[in-house]
C-alpha cells in the first residue's frame, strides 16, 4: 500500500479530527467544480422524466389490473377466484341488508346448490371510491356521452346474473335487459335501469335535507340504489342473490386495459359514430376504449335494441373468460390475486363476500365451460318488456332449461317469446363466439 | 406541473451525479443510471409536493432527492451484491477543473471502501449530514454509522494520508 505508507507520515501529527476536516474539505473543493456538462444533464433529466413517466404508467396499469379481471373474473368468475381475505375495494352492504328486512325473500338456494351474484355495469364516470375517471376516458374516442357528467347518479346498463354451482357444473349466466319492467321501491312499474339512479337520487334528496353532505352523502346515497336495485332483480327473478359486484364504466374501462387486447368476432365490421365503435369483421383484439364501445353499441346492432346489446356484453364476457383463461390467469392464485388488487378502486363488491371460503374452484370456468343467456322476455307495447314468469329461475338454477316453463302465465305470452325475433341465443364459454 | 420538475432536475441533476459519482466510486456509467432512476422516482412522487404536511409532503425535494439516490445505490448494490462490477477502470468524466486531481484521488480511495461503508462517508463528509440523518438514510443505528464511519476513516486515511493534506493545500 503505497499511499498508506506516506499517508501514516502525513497523518501523525493530526488526530483523526484533522482527517475529518481534510476529507470535508476535500470534498467541498471538488463540488465546486463544474457540473456534468450540459449534454450529460440533459440526458439525465430527459432520462429521469421517461423513467418517471413509465412509473406512473405502470402505477397505472397497477390500479387497472384489479378492474378488469374483474368484471370478467368476477363476473364470471367470481367464485373461481381464489381471493386473499384483505381484498382491497369498496364494500357494500346492500345484499346484508336486502335480506335482513322483514320482507319476504326468494327461497335461499343451499350452499351446495352454489351462488348466485348480481353484476352490474353503470355508466356512472366515477370510480368506486368516488374518483374522478381516468382521463384517458374523458378526452378519449370514447364517446361516453352524457356519462361524462360525474355527479349524475349512473344508469345501471348491464345487469348480470351469474350462477356459480358449487357441484362443478357449467357456469350460467343470466343478462337482464335493461329495459324490462320492475317494481320500484314504492311498486310502481320502471325500466329495470331506472331503479338503481332513482332511489340513489331521491336518497341524495332526502339525506342532502338531512344535513348529510359531501362523500357520506353519496356512499349512502349509492347504497340505498344498490339496495333498491338488488331488492327488485330479487322480485323480479325469484331468484335470491347472494353477492354483489359492481363496475363503473371507469371501472370497466380499466379492468379493459388490465386485460389487455380481449378476443372478439364480429359476424360484420361495424362503424358507429353514437358509441364510437369501428371495428373489422372477424375475429380480433379490442383495447379497452373499443371494447367500453363494442359493449356499448346499440344503434346498427341487429334491431336495435337493449337485447341485442346484452350479446354483445356476453361475447365480450366469453372472450374476458377466454382471454384469462388461456393466458393461465383463472388457473393461477397469483395471478388472480394480482389482478383483483388491480381492481382496487374500481370495483364494489359486497361486505359478506368472502370468496375464499364459498369458492374452493369452479372448474367449470377455467374449463371455459358455462352458457350465457338472456332473460326470456314478453314484449308489451313497444320497449316494454316483461319477463317469463319463472324463466330466470330455472335457466340459473337448475332445470333443463329448454323445458319450457311449467307454470308459464298465460299460452299467449309464451308464444310471444318465441315471435321475439331479436331475443339473442345462448353465447357458449370456450371460446371467442361470433356476433353481429 | 411537468416544467416544475424539469426545472428542478435541470437544477439538481449536476448535485446528485457527483453525489453518484462519489457513491458509485466512480462508475460514471452507474451513477447516471442512478441519477436518472432517482428524477424518475422523483417525477413519480412529485405531486406529494403539494400535499398537506400530514400526509406525507416532501418538504425539501432537493434533500429528498439525495436520500432516494443514496437509497437506490443501496438497493442496486443489494441486488447486484454477487455480480459485481469493477470500477477499478475510471472513465473522463466531463469535467476537470484545478481540482480533478483531488477528485481521482479521492473517488479513487472511496473505491477501494466497501459499499456501505463509502455511502456513509459521502452522506457525512459530502453532503454534510449528521450521523442521525445518515442512520435514518440508510436505515441503520447511530452506533452503526459511527462504527462504519471510523472504520472507513481509517483506511481512507492510510490510502490518502498525507496526500490528502497536499491536495488540499495546493
Amino acid at each position: 500500500m503505497d499511499g498508506g505508507t506516506g499517508g501514516t507520515g502525513g497523518g501523525a501529527d493530526g488526530g483523526d479530527g484533522e482527517f475529518e476536516v481534510q476529507l470535508g474539505t476535500a470534498f467541498g473543493l471538488t463540488g465546486g467544480g463544474p457540473g456534468p456538462g450540459p449534454e450529460v444533464t440533459a440526458r439525465l433529466v430527459d432520462g429521469g422524466l421517461a423513467a418517471g413517466r413509465r412509473r406512473r404508467r405502470a402505477r397505472r396499469r397497477r390500479t387497472v389490473l384489479l378492474a378488469g379481471a374483474l368484471t370478467a373474473a368476477v363476473a364470471v368468475g367470481a367464485g373461481v377466484l381464489v381471493v386473499p381475505r384483505d381484498l382491497p375495494g369498496e364494500r357494500t352492504s346492500a345484499v346484508e341488508l336486502a335480506h335482513s328486512g322483514p320482507d319476504p325473500d326468494p327461497a335461499p338456494v343451499p350452499l351446495s346448490d352454489g351462488v348466485t351474484v348480481l353484476l352490474v355495469g353503470t355508466d356512472g364516470a366515477l370510480d368506486a371510491r368516488g374518483g374522478p375517471v381516468p382521463e384517458e376516458l374523458l378526452r378519449g374516442d370514447l364517446h361516453s356521452g352524457a356519462a361524462g357528467a360525474a355527479d349524475r347518479p349512473g344508469t345501471t346498463d348491464t345487469l348480470m346474473l351469474v350462477h356459480l354451482p358449487a357441484g362443478g357444473g357449467e357456469v350460467r349466466e343470466l343478462s337482464l335487459p335493461r329495459d324490462v319492467l320492475a317494481e320500484d321501491t314504492d311498486g310502481r312499474e320502471v325500466g329495470l335501469d331506472r331503479i338503481y339512479p332513482d332511489a340513489e337520487r331521491a336518497a341524495l334528496e332526502s339525506l342532502g335535507g338531512d344535513g348529510v353532505s359531501g362523500e357520506a352523502l353519496r356512499t349512502r346515497a349509492q347504497e340505498a340504489g344498490r339496495l333498491a336495485l338488488l331488492k327488485s332483480v330479487e322480485r323480479l327473478t325469484d331468484v335470491r342473490i347472494d353477492h354483489y359486484a359492481e363496475v363503473s364504466m371507469a371501472g370497466f374501462y380499466r379492468t379493459a386495459q388490465a386485460i389487455g387486447g380481449v378476443p372478439v368476432c364480429l359476424n360484420r365490421a361495424v362503424d358507429d359514430p353514437y358509441s364510437g365503435v369501428r371495428l373489422p369483421a372477424g375475429r380480433q383484439e379490442l383495447g379497452a376504449a373499443q371494447a367500453l364501445a363494442f359493449v356499448r353499441q346499440r344503434h346498427g346492432v341487429g334491431a336495435g335494441s337493449d337485447l341485442e346489446r346484452t350479446r354483445r356484453a356476453q361475447a365480450f364476457l366469453a372472450g374476458v373468460v377466454e382471454k384469462l383463461r388461456s393466458g393461465g390467469t383463472l388457473q393461477s392464485t397469483a395471478r388472480l390475486d394480482a389482478l383483483y388488487r388491480a381492481l382496487d378502486g374500481s370495483l364494489v363488491v359486497d361486505r359478506g363476500w368472502n370468496p375464499v371460503d364459498f369458492v374452493r374452484q369452479v372448474p367449470a370456468l377455467a374449463a371455459g365451460r358455462g352458457t350465457l343467456r338472456t332473460l326470456p322476455v314478453t314484449a308489451d307495447g313497444p320497449g316494454r318488456y316483461r319477463p317469463v314468469a319463472g324463466a330466470a329461475r330455472r335457466l340459473l338454477l337448475g332445470g333443463d332449461p329448454a323445458t319450457p316453463a311449467p307454470s308459464a302465465p298465460s299460452a299467449s305470452s309464451v308464444a310471444s317469446v318465441a315471435e321475439l325475433p331479436e331475443l339473442p341465443e345462448p353465447v357458449e364459454l370456450g371460446g371467442v363466439p361470433c356476433v353481429d | 406541473m411537468e416544467e416544475e420538475f424539469v426545472a428542478f432536475a435541470t437544477a439538481r441533476s449536476g448535485q446528485l451525479y457527483r453525489s453518484a459519482y462519489f457513491l458509485t466510486g466512480g462508475d460514471a456509467h452507474l451513477s447516471e443510471d442512478l441519477v436518472q432512476d432517482t428524477l424518475g422516482q422523483m417525477y413519480a412522487h412529485w405531486h406529494r409536493l403539494n400535499r398537506p404536511s400530514w400526509a406525507g409532503r416532501i418538504e425539501n425535494p432537493a434533500g429528498y432527492a439525495q436520500t432516494v439516490l443514496v437509497r437506490a445505490y443501496l438497493t442496486h448494490r443489494r441486488r447486484r451484491s454477487s455480480s459485481e462490477r469493477p470500477s477499478r477502470l475510471l472513465p473522463e468524466v466531463a469535467e476537470d477543473g484545478p481540482d480533478s486531481a483531488l477528485r481521482l484521488a479521492l473517488v479513487e480511495a472511496l473505491s477501494q471502501l466497501p459499499p456501505r461503508d463509502r455511502a456513509v462517508v459521502v452522506l457525512r463528509y459530502w453532503e454534510d449530514r449528521s450521523v442521525e440523518e445518515t442512520a435514518a438514510i440508510v436505515k441503520d443505528s447511530s452506533a452503526a454509522v459511527r462504527t462504519r464511519c471510523s472504520r472507513a476513516l481509517a483506511k481512507l486515511r492510510g490510502l490518502l494520508g498525507g496526500d490528502l493534506a497536499e491536495l488540499v493545500a495546493r
